[in-house]
């Protein structure tokens, strides 16, 4: 069921009239599960045997875990005045390695489904097994990464074991974000689906405004450049000019897509009384890698961070080499004791986007994306007191406007090397495509293809350049005033008006749409990952 | 009054609202936007009852008649109403459309829709294409939904939407409408165009060799599918009664193998025409009675050019005059102006085509503001 459908928004619609009108306030959280369950067999009967596999084990590790914390936190107090600090410590250590077994054994078998399904066919190639034809199951990617990051957080303290499975059901298989995220914290999103919902006529208004934008960027943008796009794959075809505005169409296009899908899914969420996470925050106005890694796909990135490069740059590893380092001849000079600081966190960043990379696929286009985002941001943790002392040197204004503006077309650029990766059908072919953007270029040849082969129509090109237009006029206006500010401005307005609004944008979205006999709901983009 | 019950309404308005911009920009500037929907537009604003004789089928028919001509020669009104790639199952429901405001003596069919493939291409019985010009002119109804159902029995609710409501299928293509407007307004104004529904191209097909083959006797069947709905058709005209005759216009017959089966596929089509008791004339059998060169007279291999266009005109008004249409002179003064009208504009047109294609200009001529215009300023 694609979320840009008409029985999508039907089954919507229906789940909103049984959960509001749900009579046992305390079960409401019920329907959700029902719905985000029956949602889910929609998409294929056989898959939801995986979900409750994930949920179950990570119930079950969460629940283990939480009672040995618990257990060893009252023996602990209990033997407060009779044991030493030592014993204490050593009794806490016992404890937590069986929780670290407990937890790995849990991510082994829960990775290690996802694994199979995005790597067994890349490795039954090389070691000349006989490939399967494996579907990945709907989401697998998100609610695993999900459910583990709960069960880390319960580990942790940060959040305590559910005990009811079926309440836990609910956070893994939350319909909403089941396609493509956000990948969400159990702190911040568990109790809100617990909790009773009343209808709220102003959730409702702001959740019909994000939904109309989101259904504009998939409908007017995304899904009409997409064809054009997929053209980028026959780049041998292909000249320079024509493959650098396939590019740049892919960033406008990818970004669309992406944050369209989260769009709708807030907006239901919204809808319903529950608040999910942004996802993206303008990443086209990022003034570097780093930031524009914490701009684009937030919640993969906070995953990472919070899971793999701290427990990676704080570990006791990571000390050691600082602080061997630092004893080292090289670590007592200025450049030495910068590197021997920042070096555990690069190496860990590297690490962090070589996952990233493989979390898209096993092609070797991915491990490529994963290394030069990893490399530059290295690089660039490295060398920034380098790149300090050349801005002194050259008498730079960090803080001014054409600094700023200097530094987002460097991002872009970087950024568009990753997405040639992403968009080539190999590593090698990324590399055709990037030297004929170089040394290929042909104004005329561009504007041949773009009649033929590219596959965009008139009113396709006049479409997507007015989409572009207002999505850019959107990212500024929520750049300098953050997210909400469209709507609670338009909230602060007469009521004929705010209609007026919305009514333009139902027929911006009837006029310009992609939809009709012909057109299939478009994929979403990351919904394969 | 309460906020919910307000709010409520606010809702409905909205919906209202859009429902009503939606009609309003689907009649006004979704229709009309290619020749085939003006043809079948400037039909409907023919004076009631004004045709003698309607012709129902596609392209080859369009490209193949001159009525203007016709009604100069031998005094009958005619209309081709057609559309390009019209396959057999399109027939009935034209009929009905035809006969809506008309009651033709005679109804002239061509058999060339019923030899189309089984699928859903250029020629193919489910070619989505002539079903959308021909439904886009249909006034939303019962009937038009019955249509829909019966043409489209298979197809999902949004695909039947897109045929019920032409604003579903050229919502986006608003870089026309303005286009589309001009044209549906003469429409909507009650106006009718000199051309007639002729269509043509002021070109001259050079084949490949000069001789008709003439080795396409014999038939050669055509898709269950078509057979099926061809006797579904005869059927139909026999229960209402309707006077029709089937006639294959002739083609340029290529040497191409998918091509060369057509005149056995259409006579294969002409023996259960003739076990339903109805006629069927073969025309391509008689191209050289008709005096038609393949070098001439055709502007691609299944299209008449406006020379064969006249040869076919003539040939075939006289015989229908001789075997099927009684008194066909109308004393009605604003019909005879109108047609008299009409085959003056035949007149430029015919030079008009024959002077392009003296200088090897290649131009489509066809129902529009545009054509009318240009043949009328060179004229002057």
């Amino acid at each position: 069921m694609a979320i840009t459908s008409v029985s999508f928004l039907i089954f919507v619609v229906a789940l909103m009239i049984v959960y509001f009108a749900f009579p046992a306030k305390k079960y409401q959280w019920v329907v959700l599960l029902v719905c985000s369950y029956f949602f889910y067999c929609y998409s294929g009967w056989k898959f939801p045997i995986f979900m409750i596999v994930t949920t179950v084990t990570t119930w079950l590790a969460g629940r283990a875990i939480g009672a040995k914390l618990a257990s060893a936190k009252a023996t602990v107090k209990a033997h407060k005045e009779d044991w030493s600090k030592e014993e204490r410590k050593a009794f806490k250590a016992k404890a937590e390695k069986a929780n670290r077994w407990i937890i790995f054994a849990t991510m082994l078998l829960n990775f290690g489904i996802l694994a199979f399904f995005k790597y067994y066919n890349f490795f039954a190639q090389i070691a000349k097994l006989p490939m399967m034809e494996l579907i990945l199951p709907l989401g697998i990617s998100f609610y695993t990464f999900q459910s583990m990051g709960y069960l880390v957080d319960v580990y942790r303290g940060d959040a305590e074991a559910e005990q009811n499975v079926f309440r836990f059901a609910l956070f893994v298989s939350f319909f909403p974000q089941i396609i493509q995220g956000p990948i969400s914290q159990h702190s911040q999103l568990a109790h809100q689906l617990y909790e009773p919902h009343k209808p709220e006529w102003i959730r409702f208004k702001f959740g019909l405004e994000l939904l109309l934008w989101g259904l504009f960027k998939k409908l007017v943008i995304a899904d009409r450049a997409a064809a054009a796009v997929a053209m980028a794959g026959d780049y041998n075809a292909l000249g320079g000019t024509t493959l650098f505005f396939l590019t740049l169409l892919y960033a406008v296009q990818l970004y669309a897509d992406f944050s369209a899908g989260i769009d709708i899914i807030r907006a239901i969420a919204q809808m319903l009384g529950i608040d999910m996470i942004q996802n993206f925050r303008q990443p086209y106005f990022s003034t570097s890698l780093t930031d524009y890694w914490n701009r684009w796909h937030i919640s993969l990135g906070t995953w990472m961070k919070n899971y793999i490069f701290y427990p990676l740059a704080l570990s006791g590893l990571a000390a050691k080499m600082t602080a061997s380092m630092e004893k080292s001849a090289f670590g007592r000079t200025k450049a030495g004791n910068h590197i021997a600081k920042t070096l555990p966190g690069a190496l860990a960043s590297m690490v962090v986007f070589i996952v990233v990379g493989m979390w898209h696929g096993s092609e070797d286009k991915y491990i490529m994306f994963g290394l030069w985002n990893g490399m530059i941001i290295m690089l660039a943790i490295l060398l920034k007191p380098c790149m300090d002392w050349l801005n002194i040197k050259l008498h730079i204004n960090v803080d001014g406007k054409l600094h700023r503006h200097f530094r987002i077309i460097r991002t872009w650029f970087f950024v568009g090397v990753g997405y040639i990766f992403d968009l080539a059908p190999s590593a090698a072919g990324a590399w055709i495509m990037m030297k004929k953007m170089v040394c290929d270029q042909n104004i005329s040849t561009f504007i041949t293809q773009m009649r033929k082969p590219i596959p965009l129509e008139l009113y396709d090109c006049v479409n997507i350049f007015l989409g572009t237009v207002i999505l850019f006029i959107v990212g500024i206006v929520r750049e300098r005033s953050g997210e909400n500010t469209l709507r609670v401005k338009l909230n602060s307005k007469k009521t004929w008006m705010q209609w007026a609004v919305v009514f333009a944008a139902c027929l911006a979205l009837l006029l310009m749409g992609r939809y009709g006999p012909g057109f299939t709901p478009g994929e979403f983009a990351y919904a394969q990952f | 009054m309460n906020k919910i019950v307000k709010r409520i309404l606010l809702l409905i308005s909205l919906l209202i609202a859009l429902l009503i911009a939606v009609v309003l920009i689907s009649n006004l500037f979704c229709k009309a936007a290619s020749f085939d929907e003006r043809r079948l537009g400037y039909y409907e604003n023919e004076p009631k009852n004004s045709m003698d004789v309607v012709f129902i089928g596609a392209s080859e028919i369009y490209a193949g008649w001159a009525p203007g001509l016709a009604y100069k020669e031998y005094g009958f009104t005619s209309y081709p109403y057609c559309i390009s790639a019209a396959p057999v199952t399109l027939w009935k429901p034209m009929v009905q459309e035809a006969l809506k405001n008309q009651k033709p003596q005679l109804i002239v069919v061509d058999p060339y829709g019923a030899v189309y493939n089984d699928d859903n291409g250029s020629f193919g019985l489910d070619n989505p294409a002539p079903k959308y010009q021909f439904l886009n002119m249909v006034p939303f109804s019962d009937k038009k939904i019955k249509m829909v159902n019966e043409l489209c029995p298979n197809m999902s609710t949004m695909g039947k939407m897109s045929y019920l409501f032409p604003f579903v299928k050229h919502h986006d293509n608003y870089v026309d409408f303005i286009d589309n407007f001009k044209s549906s307004s003469e429409i909507r104004q009650g106006k009718t165009s000199p051309l007639k529904g002729m269509r043509t191209l002021t070109e001259i097909y050079v084949p490949a060799n000069n001789t008709f083959d003439m080795n396409q006797t014999g038939t050669y069947p055509i898709a269950p599918a078509a057979e099926v709905a061809l006797k579904d058709f005869l059927r139909y005209c026999r229960n209402e009664k309707i006077n029709v005759e089937f006639i294959h216009f002739p083609v340029a017959i290529v040497e191409d193998p998918d091509f060369s089966l057509i005149n056995k596929m259409c006579n294969y089509a002409g023996e259960i025409i003739e076990s339903y008791g109805y006629d069927y004339i073969n025309l391509q059998d008689r191209v050289h009675e008709i005096g038609l060169s393949k070098t001439e007279d055709f502007y691609q291999p299944s299209h008449l050019n406006v020379k064969g266009q006249k040869k076919v005109t003539r040939y075939l008004g006289s015989l229908l005059t001789k075997n099927e249409l009684k008194n066909v002179r109308t004393t009605d003064k604003k019909i005879t102006s109108e047609w008299n009208n009409a085959y003056n504009f035949y007149e430029k047109y015919y030079k008009y085509a024959c002077n392009n294609m003296a200088k090897l200009k290649s131009e489509y001529l066809q129902d529009g503001l545009e054509t009318v215009s240009k043949i009328e300023k060179r004229s002057n």
